[in-house]
């Protein structure tokens, strides 16, 4: 296994509220004091505040530089835990589904969640689930890319005019509705075609993760299932692919 | 072929988290009635006593239960005191593997790996680091090529 690697800050801040429910307590106190005793004794009584906020800031950047990830052939790993450490290694052939979503918050920065699932996980959170820059997204699944072949888009479906005025007409009874409905049936049809992916965005052929998790060093994919690209939102972009079965599937369950 | 059982280390690790964890009722008697008297010494004998017993018996009856057994496709795995569960799981079936290990099993060199098929997964305890990472490989769908 190679050396694992951190990820992007970003996922540090998802490790923020839960610790951060302790400076509650610490907030109340100081609006009391500020309230009773006035600023100056909250200003002189400050460092205690400042104090807990530095120790949360401390945990979280712990757990973040404790969470690793690396791509080692076929193998995704991902560490994480401080006092409980876990290991999880995921065979590349395994994953059925991964997505890539651009939260609006996180697009300054470059940064997408990237989320890869095998039928093991769970229904509400994926076995791989990680915000990483769309460079590092790149070098993680690109391992492979020279030997991976291209995936043609077969089937481009986007919805008509009349289809989204029509589902416009039952889903909304405002002018402002109609437009934000009609822009977000817009959506997946663009993003569905590569040459107009946002840039960052990785895509059939080039970064798309999918593409290389599911054609390896040496592997076709000539017989198997074309996969379904989706993208979607418009404040939340979503660009996901799914498989319905890995291609390894059929050969590791025959006894 | 005979069951592989876990380090010995595992089951002293889970004693040794009943006496620690046995700290909570002795607390909680001495909060809630005063010390000496009858309730005080009753609910006392009575943590105390199952404690023991958890210390004594069902904790090494726990781990002598427990095994595993790999046999090129399949993993075999026992547990259970009262009610016996015998776990077959095809490797084809293994989606991912977790190398996981608490504080104080790290400080013992133990490791727990755990395999998720599509379904409930399971958990075979107490191994060495370098045993974990073996097992590991081995239940990768290229487990065999790679070892």
């Amino acid at each position: 296994m190679n050396s694992l690697r951190r990820t992007n800050l970003a996922n540090a801040l998802f490790y923020i509220p839960r610790p951060a429910v302790i400076l509650l307590p610490v907030l109340l106190r100081g609006l009391t004091v500020i309230l009773v005793s006035g600023v100056r004794a909250w200003i002189a009584s400050a460092w205690v505040d400042l104090l807990f906020l530095c120790g949360i800031l401390l945990y979280v950047l712990i757990r973040w530089n404790a969470l690793r990830y690396g791509l080692d052939e076929e193998l995704l790993c991902i560490q994480s835990g401080v006092l409980r450490r876990e290991l999880r290694l995921i065979p590349a052939g395994r994953i059925t589904v991964v997505s890539a979503v651009k939260y609006l918050p996180l697009r300054p920065f470059g940064v997408f969640l990237i989320q890869a699932d095998t039928p093991a996980g769970g229904v509400e959170w994926a076995d791989f689930r990680l915000y990483l820059s769309s460079r590092d997204a790149a070098r993680l699944f690109q391992s492979q890319a020279e030997q991976a072949p291209d995936l043609p888009v077969e089937h481009l479906y986007r919805p008509g005019n009349s289809s989204v005025l029509l589902l416009s007409l039952f889903t909304s009874n405002s002018l402002g509705g109609l437009l934000l409905v009609g822009r977000l049936c817009e959506q997946p049809g663009r993003h569905c075609r590569p040459g107009t992916l946002p840039p960052g965005v990785p895509h059939a052929g080039q970064h798309w993760p999918a593409a290389h998790l599911w054609h390896p060093a040496g592997g076709g994919h000539a017989g198997l299932p074309h996969p379904v690209r989706l993208g979607s939102g418009l404040f939340w972009r979503n660009f996901s692919e799914t498989r319905t079965s890995p291609p390894s599937a059929p050969a590791a369950y025959s006894p | 072929m005979e069951l592989r059982r876990p380090e010995i280390r595992q089951l002293f690790l889970w004693q040794l988290t009943v006496v620690l964890g046995a700290a909570v009722p002795s607390l909680l008697t001495s909060l809630l009635f005063v010390p000496g008297s009858r309730p005080w010494r009753l609910a006392t004998f009575l943590w105390a006593a199952a404690a023991l017993g958890l210390i004594l018996v069902g904790l090494p009856l726990y781990y002598l239960r427990l095994g595993y057994l790999l046999d090129g496709e399949r993993l075999l795995l026992t547990s259970g005191v009262v009610y016996l569960h015998t776990q077959v799981l095809p490797l084809g079936a293994v989606q991912t593997v977790r190398i996981s290990a608490g504080p104080l099993q790290r400080l013992a060199g133990l490791r727990t790996v755990g395999c998720m098929p599509p379904g409930p997964g399971s958990r075979c305890r107490g191994f060495r680091h370098r045993e974990a990472a073996r097992l590991a490989e081995q239940l990768l769908p290229e487990g065999g090529e790679r070892a």
